[in-house]
């Protein structure tokens, strides 16, 4: 025993000495030429990760196609669930491993990963004319919806990727309510203006609160066995609560940034943006502060409430009547309210989330991936795709007679996509992106859960955001 | 030249020669992240800062986890949690203990046994989704029967950083008291029978002989089980991460789920790492304590 000292030190000194030796480098920067060239393609596997919801379904149905246009090529496409995902990705993309060769990434990821050099810039790609032609790229990039290329696919003005999903958020709602004769006439002798299609977020809440009905109180004629509730909010700990919240904040005027880069998420418009959004929790079920945007759709499919904001790739789960109870009668609209139409920053908002389709740079068949990624947003591909359940980028895709036929095109092409206005709701995409997005939707949840004030949350926020990004922050609500 | 001594040598490097495979199996699971992480901790290692990977920064990760109210909050949670949870597991646990060995014949001890061994062999995963089921603020059971008794109609337990860590609590006595039961329970079954009889003999009463003869016999094996769940408390993830996510706000984020956090969502290993090592240091303090205690002699 009186070597076991000796022999611990031994050990540990080996241990460190074996660390030094092989300890890791630090990642190279953002790669510069990747192109690879892998001659003739011959049985290989092509791995996609993605999200598990209907666009990548849909994507998983066509594939086919691409392998019987490719013979020896097959597509595996392995769908996860959103938090999962991002960490099975980036967990993949750092280590180099090369495990995924075409990578399905959130947007606000697309900085973090172009720094990292775990992606590759497709312009080599885009100059084989195997994977396409000058020509036909102008009018892929050309035929997408407006800043779709380059909210999901640019950065420092090289490409990435091509967009894999346009997303939105838009409001659903109760249409069998909404044309009700009854309910209209009760809404207008109580509020004093017609039930209509919202303009200002005050007449959403009105709406609210009108259709908030207890079990054995009436609607639409009938007595309720249940609670109803006006609305639902995506309030948990969750990512979702803080895409939520962008639909809404922006459209008081308020912004992340002002046009000095000082940081103003604390500012009074984003304040009484937040003050706004709490008010909404009573007109919500009891457990809303538990609930994502799976519960919020349950809560739709069962018919539990009248509106609220989801989003459009959960849309084709309410209209399937597989699925849901209010598949006939579940409606969507856009754009978004405003909470004050006279004031000029107030612009309507959406959450235009979406996924960006990436050539993992440590895949050993980057030019295959990149043919793959390429072909999966050709005009002709994207029908096909946004027939099955697609988010297409190419404004093609929804004016196909069979797509445009979808109740969910008018709102999320006609209202949100493809609309006039400009768009607020982007988070930057930025390396800290992640970080900062995970201490906003702290920010919120210590907001719904009372255990900060409205404007503690935000000037916490503005803290955390400064302590990220090194900008200033302009003035404070609670300081 | 002096003769070597192969019988010295071969006696004195035998026992080293079978503690190789081990000493690799820790060399390259434990001791080497453990200097990764330390290394990390004090160097600049953020996927969301790649323009200063890599830099030393001396002690700034240790500093800025110090001056975070989130960490700090963590640490109250986790304590708040172990504070309570432990010894309900443990007085609960040894009173289901005593009451199976002394009020319980052998053949219906056997019995017994089988479905409180149910919550052990539940993974936490699942006991997590089960509880958030029953505890959710619509529909769950125990919702239910809460507003017909008046309570939780606005709101729900796990949505209210009130009641939020005691639904966490009630969740991990009910799935690890039977697990200190079980122990002790084993323990009070191996005690021998002679000390007993003798203490009978001479008149004790059961508070005397539980007293002098079965708690000095049972500490050991109270130390160490009190060990395992503390260090188990400390760790607490999986039902919590299913449960709540850490939310609402950070009134359920335990230190654990702080340092997976910091990790894997904000992917920062530098402070990740500083975060883990003081983890790491708190267990390791906390084990030193407690086994010096239990190996006292009294």
């Amino acid at each position: 025993m009186k070597y076991a000292g000796a022999g611990v030190v031994i050990v540990a000194g080996a241990a460190a000495g074996a660390y030094y030796a092989t300890r890791p480098a630090a990642p190279p920067g953002p790669t510069e030429t990747t192109a690879a060239t892998t001659g003739p393609m011959q049985n290989i596997e092509l791995h996609v990760i993605g999200e598990a919801l209907p666009p990548l379904e849909g994507l998983n149905k066509i594939k086919d196609i691409y392998e019987g246009e490719h013979p020896g090529v097959k597509i595996v496409i392995e769908p996860y669930e959103f938090e999962s995902l991002l960490q099975k990705s980036t967990a993949d993309l750092a280590a180099g491993t090369g495990q995924y060769d075409c990578v399905m990434s959130i947007y606000y990821n697309l900085g973090k990963y172009v720094e990292n050099g775990w992606v590759v810039p497709i312009d080599e790609f885009l100059a084989d004319p195997t994977i396409i032609t000058p020509e036909e790229y102008v009018t892929m990039t050309e035929g997408m919806i407006p800043g779709a290329l380059n909210s999901k696919s640019e950065y420092h003005g090289k490409i990435y990727g091509l967009p894999f999903s346009c997303q939105t958020q838009f409001e659903w709602y109760r249409g069998d309510m909404f044309d009700d004769a009854v309910e209209k006439d009760n809404f207008k002798a109580q509020y004093g203006y017609p039930l209509d299609h919202c303009k200002t977020w005050k007449e959403w809440r009105d709406q609210a609160e009108f259709f908030t009905r207890n079990k054995g109180e009436t609607l639409m004629g009938k007595k309720l066995d249940y609670d109803f509730f006006g609305t639902c909010l995506q309030a948990k700990r969750h990512p979702c609560t803080w895409y939520e919240f962008i639909c809404v904040f922006p459209s008081f005027g308020g912004r992340l940034f002002d046009v000095e880069q000082n940081i103003v998420i604390n500012s009074r418009r984003v304040a009484d943006a937040l003050d706004y959004y709490k008010s909404l929790i009573p007109f919500s079920p009891p457990g809303v502060l538990e609930y994502t945007w799976d519960d919020a759709l349950i809560a739709a499919q069962q018919g539990l409430l009248y509106h609220q904001i989801l989003w459009y790739d959960a849309s084709y789960a309410v209209i399937d009547p597989t699925q849901s109870k209010t598949a006939d009668v579940i409606k969507f609209h856009a754009p978004f309210p405003v909470s004050d139409p006279t004031d000029p920053l107030c612009k309507p908002s959406h959450s235009e989330g979406g996924w960006s389709f990436l050539v993992n740079a440590a895949s050993k068949y980057k030019e295959e991936a990149c043919r793959f990624v390429v072909w999966a947003n050709k005009p002709d591909i994207q029908i096909l795709w946004a027939r099955n359940a697609g988010l297409a980028a190419q404004k093609a895709a929804y004016e196909d007679p069979e797509v445009a036929a979808l109740p969910i095109t008018q709102a999320a092409y006609y209202g949100n996509l493809n609309s006039a206005f400009t768009n607020f709701g982007i988070w930057p995409k930025e390396p800290w992106a992640e970080e900062g997005y995970d201490k906003g939707v702290q920010a919120l949840s210590n907001a719904t859960s009372g255990a900060m004030t409205t404007e503690q949350a935000l000037d916490w926020l503005a803290d955390e955001l400064a302590s990220i990004t090194k900008k200033p922050v302009l003035e404070y609500l609670s300081k | 030249m002096s003769k070597i001594n192969w019988a010295r040598a071969k006696r004195f490097w035998t026992p080293w020669l079978f503690l190789v495979p081990t000493l690799i199996v820790i060399l390259v699971l434990d001791l080497y992240p453990f200097f990764t992480i330390w290394d990390f901790s004090l160097r600049s290692w953020s996927f969301g800062h790649p323009e200063s990977m890599g830099e030393p920064v001396g002690l700034l990760n240790y500093f800025r986890m110090m001056h975070d109210m989130t960490f700090w909050d963590s640490i109250k949670v986790t304590l708040t949690i172990f504070g309570i949870a432990l010894p309900v597991e443990f007085f609960l646990g040894f009173f289901v203990a005593l009451v199976l060995y002394h009020k319980v014949s052998d053949r219906i001890r056997k019995i017994l046994i089988i479905p409180l061994l149910i919550p052990l062999t539940t993974a936490p995963v699942v006991v997590g989704l089960v509880f958030k089921y029953i505890f959710q603020g619509d529909f769950g059971v125990f919702t239910y029967y809460a507003n017909l008794l008046g309570f939780f109609r606005e709101g729900s337990v796990l949505g209210s950083p009130n009641t939020v860590l005691p639904a966490v609590t009630i969740v991990e006595v009910w799935h690890w008291t039977f697990f200190i039961g079980l122990i002790l329970l084993a323990g009070l079954l191996a005690l021998p029978r002679e000390p007993y009889e003798a203490a009978a003999m001479d008149g004790a009463t059961s508070w005397m002989k539980f007293k002098y003869i079965t708690f000095p016999f049972l500490k050991p094996l109270m130390g160490i089980v009190v060990i395992l769940r503390a260090m188990d408390l400390m760790r607490l993830f999986d039902e919590l991460y299913i449960l709540t996510g850490g939310g609402p706000g950070t009134s359920s984020e335990s230190l654990m789920m702080y340092t997976y956090r910091t990790n894997f969502v904000w992917w920062d290993f530098g402070f990740g790492g500083a975060v883990s090592l003081f983890f790491f240091t708190i267990i390791l303090l906390m084990s030193l304590v407690f086994f010096d205690a239990t190996s006292r002699k009294d």
